[in-house]
């Protein structure tokens, strides 16, 4: 008991406590300055028919749906690399960017992807001027360009993790399929697919709690919620509410509302787990 | 397949490192050109934006600050990971469950949601018993620690999972009390783990900038996140002394993950990955 005590101790003080603060807040009207006070559920009223809410809601789904390429591609990437001569360099190069903060990577990839940066310029130089965009600019690409550039950033790291689950990987069943003539798609998605799931269902656990509860730090660096709205998310909309604007009561209820989300994405997680019968991450 | 796969590695490759060595490129360009020509890649190459971004924010302070902050923080989340780690894979506690619930509890909450019930907690507390967290290096450090704990716990509870039960019965048989077992045999075996714990810790904990931003308000101390993100504020977006100060705060979490990549590479990944 005495081994747990300390990490109990702190997080009933620093995580828990101001949770309880966090759930009376979300039920007030409250500027920081004057205290708290009570309006019952007016802020979640006003939430309901809030647009600007709203569209946080939908840019964190899709964000979240970014999960999709998030998996898909390192999946691949560590399949194709799987056994190669330079496999070793190739993974080491992927890895780079998993060691570099969010917050930096979108200031990196401001530059790449400037108006007139790089990207575009390579673009209008091959003539192909009509496929140069505004990229983090755009209504329409903003969101796409936040998934890749998370894909870029996270994709080292889920090849490494992969490329450990194929290693440890019995070659019996790949020889087999092969000798029974299967392509290479059918490989992919009947032996690697399956056998890989562990890996899969932990990398999932890993974006869920690192990056689809803390998309602030990528969205402050890419595009500070712009343009006008069309990249905030929750949890940015928690900070443009109450640090920028300081309706604190609001921004809880917001907050609070993050939560429940991101619990109801742990929970589907684990009911999936179940139903599939496996316990193993 | 066999082409195919070789240009799917350069391509990724190319695309991994392509950004980089752009932000490179633009740190080494002089204002004047970066403003005619933005995506040229000759022309001049200049170290000036390094020095000049280097005053220009005080991103030495800023860099000494985080690591003030960090490197306790870190130490201080490690050591709550590893014994309530160890006492949940090995030890009979009792409510496990609620305090496995607890633990990982902390690791749904997002930062964003948390900052402002923290930062008036802490004001309350200076209200009341005069002595705070806000406001200093040491406060952020307890908060760093308490809030990194949560994977911490994880992490070394999967550690102490697989750990063989038969070598910490053999000192329980011995006549060695739950501390003395604790200290003397598992301590010793977890410390490669504790060392990528301590370094996986110190990178979280920099690259935060919520908490960072939110509970230093005098900006006596300033951490080197919050520095980049204000950076961007004072001067203008995405010239070469942005991309300058990105690389100066960028480079000492680097060179960390060099030197400390050998373990981080047997621990995280099982040791399973082989050429």
């Amino acid at each position: 008991m005495l081994f747990v005590a300390p990490l109990v101790v702190l997080l009933l003080i620093f995580v828990y406590a101001p949770i309880g603060r966090l759930v009376y807040y979300a039920f007030t009207t409250y500027d920081g300055l004057k205290p708290p006070q009570w309006v019952g559920l007016d802020n979640f009223a006003f939430l309901a028919s809030w647009p600007d809410f709203r569209r946080a809601i939908g840019n964190t789904v899709v964000l979240t749906l970014g999960v999709i390429v998030w998996v898909g591609l390192p999946f691949l990437l560590a399949v194709i690399i799987h056994g190669r001569r330079s496999a070793n360099l190739v993974r080491a190069i992927l890895f780079l960017p998993a060691l570099l903060p969010a917050l930096i990577v979108g200031r990196a990839f401001r530059l790449v992807l400037a108006e007139q940066g790089p990207i575009n310029e390579a673009l209008r130089g091959l003539g192909l001027d009509l496929l140069a965009q505004p990229w983090l600019a755009s209504e329409t690409w903003v969101l796409p360009t936040i998934i890749t550039v998370i894909a870029w950033a996270t994709m080292g790291t889920g090849v490494l993790l992969y490329s450990a689950g194929l290693a440890s990987l019995s070659s019996d069943y790949v020889e087999a399929a092969l000798v029974d003539g299967a392509r290479w798609r059918q490989l992919v998605w009947h032996i690697y697919r399956p056998a890989l799931g562990p890996v899969t269902r932990f990398w999932l656990l890993l974006l869920t709690i690192g990056t689809v509860t803390s998309f602030f730090p990528w969205i402050l660096g890419l595009t500070q919620g712009g343009p006008g709205t069309a990249s905030v998310t929750l949890d940015y909309q928690v900070y443009r509410s109450g640090v920028q604007t300081s309706r604190l009561g609001l921004a809880s209820a917001i907050a609070l509302v993050g939560v429940l989300v991101v619990a109801v994405l742990l929970v589907v997680q684990l009911v999936m787990r179940r139903v599939r019968g496996s316990d193993e991450w | 397949m066999r082409w195919g796969a070789r240009i799917v590695m350069v391509v990724a490759c190319l695309a991994v490192l392509f950004p980089l060595l752009w932000v490179l490129r633009t740190a080494l360009k002089s204002d004047a050109e970066f403003i005619s020509q933005p995506a040229a890649i000759g022309g001049t190459f200049t170290l000036d934006n390094f020095a000049a971004a280097w005053n220009a924010v005080d991103l030495g302070g800023a860099i000494r600050d985080s690591l003030v902050i960090t490197i306790p923080g870190a130490m201080l989340a490690t050591f709550l990971g590893v014994l309530a780690g160890y006492a949940l894979a090995k030890l009979p506690v009792p409510a496990k469950r609620l305090l496995l619930v607890l633990a990982v509890g902390g690791l749904t909450i997002p930062i964003a949601a948390l900052v402002i019930p923290e930062f008036d907690q802490a004001l309350w507390l200076r209200d009341t018993i005069g002595v705070s967290y806000v406001d200093s290096t040491w406060g952020l450090s307890l908060v760093y620690g308490a809030f990194f704990a949560s994977w911490s716990t994880l992490f070394f509870l999967s550690w102490f999972r697989d750990l063989p039960a038969d070598l910490l019965e053999a000192a329980w048989l011995d006549g060695a009390s739950a501390a003395q077992t604790f200290l003397r045999v598992a301590l010793p075996l977890a410390v490669p783990a504790i060392a990528v714990g301590l370094v996986l810790n110190v990178f979280l904990q920099w690259s935060e900038v919520l908490l960072g931003l939110i509970m230093l308000p005098s900006g006596d101390a300033t951490t080197a996140m919050t520095a980049i993100a204000s950076f961007s504020t004072q001067f203008r977006v995405g010239g070469p002394l942005t991309a300058a100060a990105t690389i100066i705060v960028a480079l000492p979490i680097f060179l960390l993950f060099l030197l400390a990549q050998r373990w981080l590479r047997t621990e995280i990944f099982g040791g399973s990955i082989k050429g």
